[in-house]
């Protein structure tokens, strides 16, 4: 088997599926039901051990550092996501694991040190998530004053620039930015296999977008229904061509699967709203408001506060396997190449939906291998692509 | 490290190519992930206790470019960890290279991994030309331990303090700072510190578990040991050292000479020393740098554990007796040497009473 084919980001799936947010404390969840999500050490690494052999294609972490507080103090207990994706990648075969970093946080030397160990330590299954700005209250953790909301996104262009030379360039070089002055910048050993790790980035407003737009591979984007969806995907796509760039686009879902779709509503309907940590999700968006997050939707995320309490927003995918699966499938053919996917509690739930959803998607023609199988060759054109150096 | 062995074990800068030797030879370091995973195992299986990483980010030129090629170590060791079973694995942070809240949660995350295997090691950093790849300013000698002290308690306070807290130091102005989870089980990482300057000194004293020393003069070993643990009886002393040797003393002598005076990179060993004097490093007088070229080219100026077994086991003896717990050591190949420590150099310590036997596995 070539290294390729053990890239499952590269896997021949029209819609790659991944597991959002299990470094957390209740996962995506604000939800005080006693199954939420521990995120302790060894649940993920079970839970990782269990998506990898059933051929997910990656896991995607988020970069907490302090709990919202309410009840259940959701994301109290965070593991820091590079090296929580380097213990997990040392412990699978194929699924790429992503660190989820905030470029203010770290020195871009560092940071492009630890991507390569990851990658190395994974044979190329390392992927990059980066995060240019955040809640200043995490940040005031760290002493770092966060700038400007446009002057964010120049920062992460420098930042990036400077980790994307050390992965590729063999001559020391120096640097004079507005935010980095270095002297001689060099690094060993390039990433794995003459390729790249994945970048990825979220970016939501128009300095966000632009940003992912010109540098990211995956640009995640709020899904916020499927009819507004088109539209996002087209103007993402649109974006990038005017750039010579190709995108894949990704969203993240909320997945209650049940045996009846009425019984998955009702479990929606009892996690999300009667064990709703209310105050927890007010301390969340309070954070928001208060900071300056500008996502152009920032009204529509905080109007259904329900979709808040079921996964950070996230569009929700409930009902029985046949139901679940179309709505993936009709997901997909708007033109998302991937889904994130949160679940109340991963390790409880994610066996059904393997067992029931990952055929059904097979037999739909979205996905077409379940088995942690993948061809050596990416698909031209069917999302997350191999990223030749 | 837990365990009751009298003299304990580690590899020592297998993260970086070439390890601690600047040699030509072909049979050289080459600090592949899969290789260091396979000397990882191949130690953990023989018994050894640990594994220790250099912090590098650059190599140093010439021709075999020695340490150019470095792991991460936080990520390095994280992933050894979920790799492995029993043996520690120390992460190697440069304090100014990081921040004290990032670096807490780093070292929580690979200590949760490794089931309280993880141990971290905190260098301030001597290396000019390091510091200026980040553009980062390499402050005077003295206060680089007061950055250092500041980094430290903060990093301690993150694992221990179950409120949030605000720190107003001279380095860090820090607001709410809290992080969950703490380390695995109650328990702290083991830090271990290789300051041997007076305020390096004075800095473990308060803040490590362990303490690396580089060994200066055969002659005073047993007297720096004592000077260094200063009373304190649960604090481990560790050196770092280099070992090349062989069945007899002819071998050894023979292959000594092939790998350090037929293929050795003197321009290699030269470099480090300048390194070395360039970062101001006043635990070690100038003209010692000088004295010690050829040590530089063997192991990077570590202890010499070099010759036949006998005579490698009896000075292994020796530094156990002057009051050593341990060493960090480097080797040719990390991999290849493997079955002779195993085979040879184990068994005679143990003999000794310096290492117990590693239990048969259970079949």
């Amino acid at each position: 088997v070539s290294a390729a084919g053990r890239f499952a980001m590269y896997s021949a799936n029209r819609l790659k599926l991944g597991i959002f947010g299990p470094n957390c404390s209740s996962g995506l969840a604000v939800t005080k039901v006693p199954e939420r999500w521990s995120g302790s050490w060894r649940d993920n690494l079970a839970l990782a051990r269990m998506v990898d052999a059933a051929g997910i294609e990656f896991i995607l972490p988020v970069g907490r550092w302090k709990g919202y507080g309410g009840v259940t103090d959701p994301s109290a207990e965070t593991f820091e996501t590079v090296t929580w994706a380097t213990a997990l990648l040392a412990a699978t075969q194929q699924v790429t694991v992503f660190g989820t970093v905030h470029a203010p946080l770290i020195h871009p030397v560092y940071a492009a040190k630890m991507f390569v160990t990851a990658d190395h330590a994974s044979e190329g299954r390392f992927g990059l998530n980066v995060v240019c700005g955040w809640n200043q209250d995490e940040f005031d953790m760290f002493g770092t004053e966060q700038r400007g909301h446009d002057d964010r996104y120049a920062y992460g262009a420098e930042w990036l620039e400077i980790v994307m030379r050390l992965w590729t360039e063999e001559t020391p070089f120096d640097y004079d930015g507005a935010y980095f002055h270095l002297k001689h910048a060099q690094a060993l050993p390039k990433p794995y296999g003459g390729e790249r790790p994945l970048i990825m980035n979220a970016g939501a407003s128009p300095a966000g977008k632009a940003f992912a737009v010109r540098h990211a591979d995956d640009l995640f984007t709020r899904l916020y229904s499927l009819e507004q969806a088109v539209d996002d995907v087209r103007d993402i796509h649109a974006r990038a061509a005017t750039l010579g760039r190709s995108i894949n686009v990704c969203s993240t879902v909320n997945v209650v699967c049940r045996p009846t779709t009425s019984e998955a509503e009702e479990y929606y309907r009892y996690f999300a709203d009667e064990m709703a940590d209310w105050e927890a999700i007010d301390n969340r968006s309070g954070v928001a408001l208060k900071h300056g997050f500008q996502s152009a939707q920032y009204e529509q995320y905080h109007a259904d506060r329900m979709r808040q309490a079921a996964g950070y927003g996230s569009y929700p995918v409930l009902g029985d396997p046949d139901r679940v699966a179309g709505e993936l499938a009709k997901i997909s053919a708007i033109g998302f190449a991937g889904l994130a996917l949160g679940f109340v509690n991963y390790l409880a739930e994610f066996p059904y939906f393997r067992d029931e959803v990952l055929p059904r998607l097979e037999r739909l023609g979205v996905r077409n291998l379940t088995t942690g199988q993948h061809s050596q060759e990416p698909l031209a054109g069917t999302g997350i692509g191999k990223i030749a150096l | 490290v837990y365990n009751g062995n009298a003299f304990k074990l580690g590899l020592f800068a297998l993260n970086c190519g070439s390890g601690l030797t600047q040699t030509n030879a072909p049979e050289r370091w080459e600090a592949t992930w899969d290789n260091n995973l396979r000397a990882v195992r191949l130690a953990e299986e023989a018994g050894l206790e640990f594994a220790l990483p250099v912090a590098r980010w650059h190599g140093y030129g010439g021709k075999t470019d020695t340490r150019g090629s470095a792991l991460e170590t936080l990520t390095w060791a994280t992933a050894l960890l979920a790799a492995t079973e029993r043996i520690a694995v120390f992460g190697t942070v440069h304090v100014a290279l990081v921040n004290p809240i990032f670096a807490a949660k780093q070292v929580v995350t690979a200590h949760n991994v490794g089931h309280g295997r993880f141990g971290l090691n905190v260098v301030s950093g001597w290396n000019l030309s390091e510091f200026e790849m980040f553009g980062t300013e390499m402050r005077e000698h003295d206060e680089r331990y007061a950055f250092t002290e500041e980094w430290v308690t903060i990093v301690k306070r993150v694992w221990t303090e179950n409120e949030p807290f605000d720190f107003d130091g001279r380095y860090f102005k820090l607001r709410g700072v809290f992080a969950n989870p703490k380390p695995y089980d109650g328990k702290l990482p083991l830090l271990m510190s290789a300051g041997s300057s007076p305020p390096g000194r004075a800095f473990a004293r308060r803040h490590a578990d362990a303490l690396f020393m580089v060994i200066d003069d055969e002659n005073t070993i047993a007297h720096d040991i004592r000077s260094i643990r200063d009373g304190r009886e649960g604090v481990g002393v560790f050196a770092s050292g280099h070992l090349i040797f062989r069945k007899t003393e002819r071998e050894a002598a023979e292959y000594y000479h092939y790998i350090v005076h037929e293929m050795g990179d003197w321009a290699m060993a030269d470099h480090l020393l300048a390194a070395r004097i360039a970062g101001g490093a006043r635990s070690l007088s100038a003209e010692r740098l000088k004295q010690l070229r050829e040590r530089h080219l063997s192991g990077a100026g570590t202890y010499p554990l070099i010759g036949g077994v006998d005579t490698v086991v009896q000075r292994i003896k020796q530094l156990s007796e002057a009051g050593l717990d341990g060493m960090a050591i480097g080797l040719v190949n990390y991999i290849d040497e493997m079955p002779l420590i195993r085979e040879e150099l184990l068994p005679r310590l143990e003999r000794l009473g310096l290492r117990r036997p590693l239990l048969a596995p259970t079949p």
